[in-house]
């Protein structure tokens, strides 16, 4: 079946992800979005299960983290000048393909972002543990208070961004405060954003794997430490 | 004047340090630098009521204090340079590993 691609492309970071990341692209693979897979390093297959799959990978040499992978997927994406809008997915499977075209829709509300929010109404976090939750909490309120953007979800892998939109952004934190990064960036950009309702499911995998409570602390410590820099 | 076994002890350890710093290919200024803390620090163990002195001179009660004072501001200092290399080699590997990937794109397989 010969289907028109989409010009929307779809960037996953993955780190070791061998065992959901197939799962996770046999579904999006059946949308006929572009996907480029950046393999950030892993050593467990995660780039030949992928390859099974029709989509572009990109092999990062040495793990650099999530923001790099990220920002190596969206350089590539944009230069194939069809790519009109620039969706970054997580590769766990805690997102829903079901949503993207939510994202694509308000992107067409001359919206520049589309960030994708699992607290907002008709947004599901579906078995979120309770402490995950307390500690999203905070992380939303810290970073509404570092960038001034009056968000509802700020550390949501789900996310549309238009071509020019995704051109001026630049990440420069490699590992997770990227999160952080993309929405000062926003901010400092003045780029027309909105918040669009999205489902988080929570697995035991992604809950094994995501990032522990005690990291966010890291995390925070990348972002200041940017600040003063 | 009595010569106590902790400045025979200290005394070798800066002999050895200098001898470790001459193997050592660093720049010339560097070499300098530590050469020159090396030979403060030997007068400073020959003769210690030098370093109070100097400490008094600046309203420092003892010399020992006013070598922990100078130590934090040199460990600052080392720290604050160490930490900005390491974030340029970052940025370098960064830049290379994505160079890298971005020229060797690889194309999974097409589904029927």
């Amino acid at each position: 079946m010969q289907t028109i691609q989409s010009s929307t492309c779809v960037v996953m970071a993955a780190y070791n992800e061998a065992p959901v990341i197939g799962r996770v692209l046999a579904e999006l693979c059946q949308k006929s979005y572009r996907v480029v897979v950046v393999d950030d390093g892993s050593s467990d297959g995660t780039c030949e299960v992928a390859l099974a799959f029709p989509v572009t990978v990109l092999r990062h040499a040495a793990n650099l983290g999530q923001g790099a992978a990220l920002q190596t997927g969206i350089t590539f994406a944009l230069r194939d000048p069809g790519v009109q809008i620039i969706v970054t997915f997580d590769a766990d499977g805690q997102h829903d393909p079901e949503d993207i075209p939510h994202l694509e829709e308000a992107l067409r509300k001359n919206y520049a972002a589309a960030l994708g929010s699992r607290f907002m109404t008709g947004g599901q976090a579906s078995n979120m543990p309770l402490l995950k939750r307390l500690t999203l909490v905070l992380a939303v309120s810290i970073t509404r208070w570092l960038t001034g953007l009056p968000l509802t979800d700020t550390h949501n892998g789900l996310r549309a961004f238009t071509r020019q939109a995704a051109s001026q952004i630049h990440i420069r934190q490699n590992g997770m405060a990227h999160a952080s990064e993309i929405l000062s960036q926003i901010a400092a950009l003045k780029l027309a954003y909105c918040e669009v309702p999205v489902r988080i499911r929570y697995t035991d995998y992604s809950k094994r794997k995501g990032q522990s409570i005690f990291n966010s602390l890291n995390i925070l410590w990348d972002i200041l430490g940017n600040k003063l820099r | 004047m009595n010569i106590q076994f902790s400045q025979v002890l200290l005394i070798a350890a800066l002999l050895l340090f200098i001898l470790y710093i001459f193997r050592l290919r660093t720049e010339f200024f560097d070499r300098l630098v530590y050469i020159i803390c090396a030979l403060v620090g030997m007068v400073l163990v020959i003769d210690p009521q030098f370093s109070t002195q100097v400490a008094n001179l600046l309203g420092i009660g003892r010399g020992a204090d006013l070598l922990f004072y100078l130590f934090i501001v040199a460990s600052l200092f080392y720290a604050v340079a160490t930490r900005s290399r390491l974030r340029r080699l970052e940025h370098q590997l960064t830049r290379l590993v994505r160079q890298d990937a971005l020229e060797h794109p690889m194309e999974g397989k097409k589904q029927e």
